[in-house]
């Protein structure tokens, strides 16, 4: 199946490692960069760049905390990364239950 | 995009979601209730019950049992004061690592006991083997939750192995079921009561 009876997948989020950042933050309200690093067995600089590019793309919130002994970023999708992650999610049921049927048709 | 890819890509989304959902309530509270009930326990414990290894164990059976209850009860309130679930995914993981060390300690207690019921050799023996399970049990946890945790696992598992050092030097003072009680009062409940004070300061606001 060819990709264009889906032009919506949103090419950010479609990218491997941001696809993985996202759908980790999806899970829970906010990851710190040091578990999110250790979760997706990234480097720093690798997931620093894809954060950077996800932020401002709208998706992804960064939030440094200055008040503890150590900085601390955390990461958080924005309510339109949710949004633009949902969609990315109907369009992959999209697919895979189009192939379902047409597989099923006689 | 072809339909198999797009499959791989749900199933990869899956696991993803499944491994950063981790258990987030606020653990302070349910430490420094722990930590009360220990401390509170290891202080009565003399006046309580007899100096026999059977009572030591079932004392401090039932002791875990309250501790354990009052964990239950008090992160269930949370879930209800955040109009949340109480049994979620990340829960049910929690409570499957921690139950086979657990459910080991608790069932190691008959048989030992019957070894030798008057026996302090037994109630000594005892806190070691109960602080290094339940360390590995609170290690196994901390996989789904935040890291600090495993780290409080290992403080446990390493205070286990002191004890039983500690048991089994021959230079040691007389072995007594009433040492046995500091060990456990000293761990269990001062253990969780300095980490339950530490998290009071520095455990973010529970979310989700």
């Amino acid at each position: 199946m060819s990709p264009e009876p889906f032009p919506n997948l949103d090419r950010v989020i479609h990218e491997k490692a941001r696809l993985a950042i996202v759908s980790a933050l999806s899970a829970t309200p906010s990851l710190t960069f040091t578990d999110l690093r250790n979760l997706l067995g990234m480097t720093d600089g690798n997931l620093t760049s894809h954060l950077r590019i996800l932020q401002e793309a709208g998706l992804v919130a960064l939030t440094k905390s200055a008040g503890e002994a150590r900085p601390q970023t955390t990461c958080a999708l924005t309510e339109s990364g949710r949004t633009a992650f949902t969609h990315y999610l109907g369009h992959l049921e999209q697919i895979v239950s189009q192939f379902r049927k047409s597989s099923s048709a006689p | 995009m072809d339909p198999t890819t797009a499959r791989d890509q749900l199933e990869t989304i899956r696991t993803l979601m499944e491994r950063a959902a981790i258990y987030r309530r606020a653990l302070a509270p349910v430490m420094t209730a722990v930590g009360l009930i220990g401390t509170v326990a290891g202080l009565l414990a003399p006046l309580m019950i007899r100096d026999t290894a059977r009572a030591f164990a079932f004392y401090w059976l039932a002791v875990g049992l309250l501790g354990a209850s009052t964990a239950f009860v008090l992160m269930r309130r949370q879930a209800f004061a955040a109009s949340e679930p109480f049994w979620t995914p990340p829960a049910r993981r929690v409570a499957s690592a921690l139950l086979p060390a657990l459910f080991a300690g608790t069932a190691v207690v008959g048989p030992l006991v019957n070894i030798h019921q008057e026996g302090a050799m037994i109630a000594v023996a005892l806190p070691p083997l109960w602080l290094v399970l339940y360390g590995c049990a609170v290690h196994s946890a901390g996989f789904f939750m935040p890291r600090g945790i495993r780290l409080f696992g290992w403080g446990f598992v390493i205070a286990g192995l002191l004890s039983a050092l500690s048991a089994a030097n021959p230079h040691q003072i007389e072995p007594s079921i009433r040492m046995a009680h500091h060990v456990m009062t000293a761990t269990f409940g001062g253990g969780h009561l300095a980490y339950g004070l530490y998290l009071r300061w520095t455990e973010k606001k529970p979310s989700a």
